[in-house]
């Protein structure tokens, strides 16, 4: 046992990604408190609100979070506010393409329902200008047209005049400068963050400086169990929940060998 | 001189920095603005600059044959290629989007996916109950993936519970206060750098 080979547990993690795939389970979700708060703040949310969303994530966890994007933005769409989509990410800007998809299909107009400002580099400078001018500080849009003239941005300046900011991140910039930059303007902070960031952004939560978290892959699909839109994130968490299952054994298994040695001495030669 | 002059500069910008939080003035905060600007604008050049050293070295590489050319190689003709429709055609252009949907896309996530089988052997060979210290990180790491998983919440409603205790109480203390702890260095560093104390930032003679 002593000499058990780990490339098994790699053969078990594979299978318990990939049979639930093949045929899924249906293992119920559970909604956690986090992502309660989110939904309950943003469906008090009323028609022609404008909101911000930040889209900061790489690609390799666009799986994870653009889950989670699509049942958020499904959920504005219901509740017809208006979107401002900016990246302080450079790989996060093409993923606003998506959600400019989501309200055209919903035959929202570009300009007057949302609007993409593209990607403004610098990491908190750029928030730190941003939220104190947001059409200033960008130009123009993604388009080439002029901020002044775009309809969503007349009565915008700062983030003050923006009703909820919705932060989607797997690094920087995270929750940490999101909050130290938006501190001062009082609009409402709300994360949509990747498992590994939420250990750290939890303080916020306590504090009252950010409403809510939708954590990573489940809570995308608490968020999707309670917006009544089953999408991807439902759909994965039988594979997810087992591939966790497959953790805890590689885990206890560790500890039987390791328990086991120790009770067995070595044999002298 | 040489070096009295960049630490001024230094220490008047962040001066300025530093007063448009606490005096709401127009000029100070339209100052500052500009300072700001300017910052971003040498973020966005020190990508360009990134790119430039990326593509020296490992072009370097191809043009001496060593030992990972091939993919240098390959880097170079997505370097080039997705900077080229980038600029001539615009981030949104079709060849520009499909280059991001269908190559930064898919390659990214299979090697953040890669990180689960190291994680797995990390959790068999780490993760072994050798003293009270071990044992408490064990626990409550495995409390947490039962807790985050469906099939744990659906044996017992608890494990959720537990799983956003430990991460909102001991987990957000800590965090506190490594969060504090970071903060007071940054003020310190700060301090000695606007002062002039710490130089590194110059470069060596």
């Amino acid at each position: 046992m002593k000499n058990f080979d780990v490339r098994w547990l790699y053969v078990v993690l594979v299978l318990a990604i990939l049979i639930p795939m093949l045929r899924p389970i249906g293992i119920p979700v559970k909604i956690g408190t986090w992502t309660k708060a989110v939904h309950e703040y943003m469906d008090k949310l009323n028609a022609g609100d404008v909101v911000l969303i930040c889209s900061d994530y790489t690609a390799a966890t666009e799986n994870e979070l653009g889950a989670m994007r699509d049942a958020i933005v499904k959920h504005l769409l219901k509740k017809n506010v208006k979107s401002v989509l900016i990246a302080f990410n450079s790989q996060g800007a093409p993923f606003s393409n998506k959600i400019v998809a989501m309200y055209g299909r919903a035959g929202k107009v570009y300009g007057t329902d949302m609007v993409d400002l593209g990607y403004l580099a610098g990491g908190e400078k750029a928030l730190t200008s941003f939220f104190a001018d947001l059409k200033r500080s960008t130009g123009k849009d993604v388009r080439g047209t002029a901020t002044d003239s775009i309809p969503i941005l007349k009565n915008i300046k700062t983030l003050s005049d923006i009703r909820l900011v919705i932060e989607t991140a797997s690094g920087v910039p995270g929750p940490a400068e999101y909050v130290r930059q938006a501190a001062s303007y009082g609009t409402p902070l709300v994360f949509g963050l990747s498992s590994g960031l939420v250990s750290s952004a939890t303080v916020y939560l306590q504090s009252r400086q950010a409403i809510g978290i939708v954590s990573g892959l489940q809570g995308a699909a608490e968020y999707e169990k309670l917006t009544g839109q089953i999408g991807y994130a439902t759909s994965a968490m039988d594979s997810q929940s087992l591939s966790y299952m497959t953790y805890i054994a590689a885990i206890v298994l560790g500890n039987v060998i390791h328990f086991n040695s120790r009770r067995k001495p070595e044999p002298r030669t | 001189m040489r070096k009295e002059l960049p630490v001024l500069l230094g220490s008047l910008i962040a001066a300025i920095v530093i007063l448009d939080y606490y005096i709401k003035h127009p000029t100070v905060q339209a100052v500052a603005k500009e300072v700001i600007d300017w910052g971003i604008l040498m973020s966005a050049f020190a990508l360009v600059l990134a790119s430039v050293n990326l593509l020296r070295k490992h072009a370097r590489a191809v043009i001496r044959r060593e030992k990972n050319s091939p993919y240098s190689f390959i880097l170079l003709v997505l370097l080039i290629s997705m900077a080229f429709f980038g600029i001539t055609q615009g981030s949104k252009s079709t060849v520009f989007t499909w280059l991001y949907d269908n190559v930064l896309q898919s390659v990214s996530p299979s090697i953040y996916a890669s990180v689960a089988f190291y994680l797995l052997s990390a959790a068999f060979r780490t993760f072994r109950a050798r003293n009270l210290d071990a044992t408490l990180l064990l626990l409550s790491a495995g409390l947490v993936l039962v807790g985050r998983s469906t099939i744990g919440t659906l044996t017992w409603d608890g494990f959720s519970w537990l799983a956003e205790w430990l991460l909102a109480v001991p987990n957000a203390a800590a965090s506190r206060a490594v969060l504090i702890g970071a903060a007071l260095g940054m003020v310190s560093t700060g301090i000695r750098l606007l002062t002039g104390i710490d130089r590194a930032y110059l470069g060596s003679e």
